[in-house]
């Protein structure tokens, strides 16, 4: 069997430092990274373009809501998790219940965390 | 809804001027449901033109049509039989917004030039729901956000500077000078007026102040986004220059300039940083220039883009950036 390609990752982060750290992680885990992308219209048109198989979104994207990006991967079945630091109660409805990596993110666990996600998927 | 109404009857209905004045994302539509007037929210809501909007049928507009048969029904039967529907929820993927949860509430208007009635449609974004005393407890954990989001910061930069192959002390040099940047470029970005681009390249270059020379261009400033990241990128160049380039001899020296430049989507600042006198540039070669740092710092922090030219002479970098 030929080897699969890499997974790819959309993640939809504002901080730019932040956005170099994840994905150096996810690079050094054998992932994609598509983007990073630090608005919801970006990252909206990378979806459109190139539909990631799971994703990393931070929630405050410089005053505004990633929430339309995690509607949109809800409804094509793609996972996904936060990196953020806001608490469970403080997050959108659409947003709670979703699996937080936490900020900053621990590198093993979110590479790890992605990986049973897209292990999970048919 | 009511106070808007009654506002609304009192006055002309087709003065462009009482709709423009309203905070609410607001459509007035005609009986066969298409657009005549559009609040400024509502241009901003949808991410369109006020010219785009006003024409064309409610329910064709934004990647339409988005209206169930129920709210047709409604806005096209009932509201213009003087009745009104209030908070009535549609779910829909709107083109460059995304799925958004809207609230959408009409009523129908009287009066209007030749008798026409109309009918006013309010749309509230509800997508995120929250609890309303939630507010306070937000507040207190947007400072713990930020806090946080310092942690984060560090966290990158620790994991970002190169160790391997240096010595620790050279490792911990490198991550204390950027993270003195960090620190520097956040305490410039909170001041509440904030620096213009001089001033900000000014302290960003302190350290080095006497092998630096500013040709001062136009005073601009920078948006409250890019201004952490333009003291970092700086810190960079000063980095380089010193550990590489220019800086690293006595003689050699820095001139930093810039421009601006009107552009058809807006202006962009014109960013050079010349070295002059430092060693030849052949023998230095490249290394440690367009780290990952400055390619992301430039590309996500900016917003804009960076160019490397080797010359006899010595380091050409242009950075080109949107600016406000």
């Amino acid at each position: 069997m030929a080897a699969a390609a890499p997974a790819r990752i959309l993640v939809v982060e504002d901080e730019f430092l932040v956005a170099l750290e994840l994905e150096a992680i996810l690079s050094a885990g054998g992932l994609e990274v598509l983007g990073p992308a630090s608005t919801v219209v970006a990252a909206l048109e990378i979806i459109a373009e190139r539909r990631p198989d799971a994703a990393v979104l931070d929630v405050n994207l410089r005053g505004e809501s990633v929430t339309p990006v995690a509607v949109s991967l809800r409804r094509l079945e793609v996972p996904f998790v936060l990196a953020t630091a806001y608490r469970a109660d403080d997050l959108p409805d659409a947003l709670r219940g979703a699996v937080n990596m936490g900020k900053p993110v621990d590198s093993r666990s979110v590479v790890s965390t992605l990986k049973a996600m897209l292990g999970a998927s048919p | 809804m009511d106070d808007l109404y009654r506002m609304l009857r009192n006055g002309h209905l087709e003065a462009p001027g009482i709709v423009d004045t309203l905070d609410a994302p607001i459509a007035v539509l005609d009986e066969d449901l298409h657009v005549v007037n559009v609040s400024p929210a509502f241009c901003q809501l949808f991410r369109v033109d006020r010219e785009d909007a006003i024409g064309p049928a409610l329910f064709d507009f934004s990647n339409g049509p988005w209206e169930s048969p129920e709210l047709r029904r409604l806005l096209g039967e009932i509201v213009p039989r003087a009745a009104a529907i209030v908070a009535y929820e549609v779910v829909h993927d709107f083109p460059g917004i995304g799925e958004r949860t809207m609230l959408v509430s009409a009523r129908r208007l009287r009066g209007g030039a030749g008798g026409r009635r109309h009918i006013m449609v309010q749309f509230e974004d509800v997508t995120e729901r929250r609890d309303p005393d939630a507010a306070r407890d937000l507040l207190l954990s947007e400072t713990r956000h930020r806090a946080r989001n310092l942690f984060a910061l560090a966290h990158a930069l620790a994991r970002e500077t190169e160790a391997d192959g240096f010595t620790g002390m050279a490792y911990r040099d490198a991550f204390i000078g950027r993270f003195q940047a960090l620190l520097k470029g956040q305490a410039l970005q909170e001041e509440v007026s904030a620096a213009d681009f001089h001033a900000l390249a000014r302290q960003a270059l302190e350290p080095l102040a006497d092998r630096v020379r500013m040709d001062p261009g136009p005073v601009i400033h920078l948006a409250a986004t890019q201004i952490m990241p333009m003291v970092m990128v700086l810190h960079e160049l000063m980095t380089n220059a010193t550990t590489h380039g220019a800086l690293s001899t006595a003689q050699g020296m820095v001139r930093l300039s810039w421009t601006i430049a009107d552009r058809p989507d807006g202006r962009e600042l014109e960013v050079n940083w010349l070295e002059e006198g430092g060693p030849s540039v052949a023998e230095v070669g490249r290394r440690g220039f367009g780290s990952r740092l400055m390619q992301f710092g430039v590309t996500k922090g900016l917003g804009g883009v960076v160019q490397f030219n080797f010359e006899p002479a010595g380091l050409r970098v242009s950075l080109s950036l949107p600016v406000p």
